[in-house]
C-alpha cells in the first residue's frame, strides 16, 4: 500500500513562498514498502493539496494540478507553493501553523454521475469504492483526463455501496454522467511560518537602535518577551505542540503589531 | 554612523557569535554570565541586538528586515553596551 510522504523545505523569508517536496521515494520490499513503483501505484501524474491554519477546519487553500513544473518539482528538490498556487490573492503566508493535506493520485478506473449541489456519487462503471482500502481519502474528476474542480473528500462516515458513495461537501460543478475519477490516499504536513512576526520584531529592533530610544525599559521587556515567545515556539513545534507553537506566533503577530509596542512614540 | 567595511563585518561576526552562544547556552545562563559584566536591562538590550543582526543575510539579493543604516545603528549601540 502507498504510503505517501509530504516534506517541507524551506520558507522564503518574506514567507510569500513554502517550499515542499515529495519524501515517498522508490518502492523497496525492505527499506520502503510505502514507496511510488509496483507493485504500488508510480509517482502521481495529478496532485492535490489543500491548506488550513491550525484548528481551522475550513482549509483556506486547495490545489489540484497535473502542472509538469510542480509534479517535477515535487519529486525533485522541492516547489515552491504561493499563496496564489492555492487561489489565493499574491501575498505572505500567514504567522501560524499551517496545516497541509497532499494528494498524490492514482489512476483508477471508476466512472461515476455527479450532481451539482449533490453530495451522492453513482458508479456507473469500473472499480467501485467499496473495494477500496480506507486509506483512500479522497477523489478528484477528470475532463477529458485532466483534473477539473477541487479535491473532493470521500466521506466514510456515511455508508459506501457499490453503486454510491458519498462526498463530504456537495459537488460544485454541473452535473454530468460519466466522469472518470481517480482516487488517493493522503500525506499531512505541519508547517511553522514564523517569518513576519520575526520581520516585525527586528524591525523594530532596528528602529530602536536607529532612534537611539533604547532606555525604555517596557519597550526592552516586550521586544524580550516576543523574541523569547518566537524561539519557544520554534522548540513547542519540534515537540509536536502544534497548539502551543500558532498560539505564541499569533500573540508575537498581535503584540508586535499594537502601536502600544513601538519602540519609540511614533508608530510608522 | 557610517562603518568602514572591516568594522561592519567585526562587529556582525562578534555579534552573531555571542547570539549563537546565547542560543546554544540557554538564555537564563547567558544573561547570567553577562550579568556578571552588565546589568539585566544592558544584557537584554544586547540580545536583542544579537538577535536582530543574526537575522542578516550578508547574500546582497537576500530579503533583510534590517536597513543597512539600522545595521550600523546596532552594531555601535551593541559595541557601546
Amino acid at each position: 500500500m502507498l504510503q505517501p510522504v509530504l516534506l517541507f523545505v524551506a520558507t522564503a523569508k518574506d514567507a510569500t513562498s513554502i517550499t515542499l517536496k515529495d519524501g515517498t521515494g522508490s518502492y523497496n520490499v525492505s527499506t520502503n514498502p510505502g514507496g511510488y513503483g509496483t507493485p504500488n501505484p508510480d509517482a502521481p501524474a495529478i496532485v492535490g493539496l489543500r491548506a488550513r491554519w491550525w484548528k481551522d477546519t475550513d482549509i483556506y487553500g486547495s490545489l489540484l494540478s497535473d502542472s509538469a513544473s510542480i509534479l517535477s518539482g515535487l519529486q525533485g528538490d522541492g516547489y515552491a507553493f504561493t499563496t496564489e498556487s492555492f487561489g489565493l490573492p499574491e501575498g505572505a503566508f500567514q504567522t501560524g501553523v499551517h496545516h497541509f493535506t497532499y494528494y498524490p493520485f492514482e489512476t483508477v478506473d471508476t466512472v461515476v454521475t455527479l450532481t451539482q449541489g449533490s453530495k451522492v456519487v453513482t458508479v456507473t462503471a469500473g472499480t467501485t469504492v467499496d473495494t477500496w482500502n480506507v486509506a483512500y481519502k479522497a477523489i478528484a474528476a477528470l475532463n477529458g483526463g485532466n483534473p477539473t474542480g477541487k479535491v473532493y473528500l470521500i466521506d466514510r462516515t456515511q455508508p459506501i455501496s457499490s453503486a454510491t458513495f458519498y462526498l463530504t461537501e456537495a459537488w460544485a460543478g454541473s452535473s454530468q454522467s460519466g466522469v472518470s475519477i481517480v482516487r488517493s490516499t493522503e500525506a499531512d504536513l505541519k508547517v511553522l511560518i514564523y517569518q513576519n512576526a520575526q520581520k516585525c520584531l527586528v524591525a523594530k529592533i532596528g528602529k530602536m537602535a536607529l532612534d537611539s530610544c533604547s532606555c525604555d525599559p517596557k519597550t526592552s521587556e516586550s521586544l524580550v518577551r516576543m523574541t523569547m515567545f518566537i524561539f519557544s515556539a520554534q522548540a513547542d513545534f519540534e515537540c509536536n505542540d502544534y497548539e502551543g507553537a500558532h498560539n505564541k506566533l499569533v500573540a508575537v503577530d498581535i503584540e508586535c503589531n499594537d502601536c502600544k509596542t513601538q519602540p519609540c512614540s511614533t508608530c510608522s | 554612523m557610517q562603518l568602514t567595511p572591516a568594522e561592519f563585518n567585526q562587529g556582525y561576526g562578534l555579534a552573531v557569535a555571542a547570539f549563537r552562544t546565547s542560543q546554544k547556552e540557554g538564555w537564563a545562563e547567558w544573561v547570567y554570565k553577562v550579568n556578571r559584566k552588565y546589568d539585566v536591562a544592558k544584557a537584554k538590550l544586547l540580545f536583542l541586538y544579537c538577535y536582530a543582526l543574526s537575522t542578516w543575510d550578508t547574500d546582497e539579493t537576500a530579503v533583510n528586515y534590517l536597513t543597512q543604516e539600522q545595521m550600523a545603528a546596532i552594531i555601535n549601540k551593541a559595541s557601546e553596551t
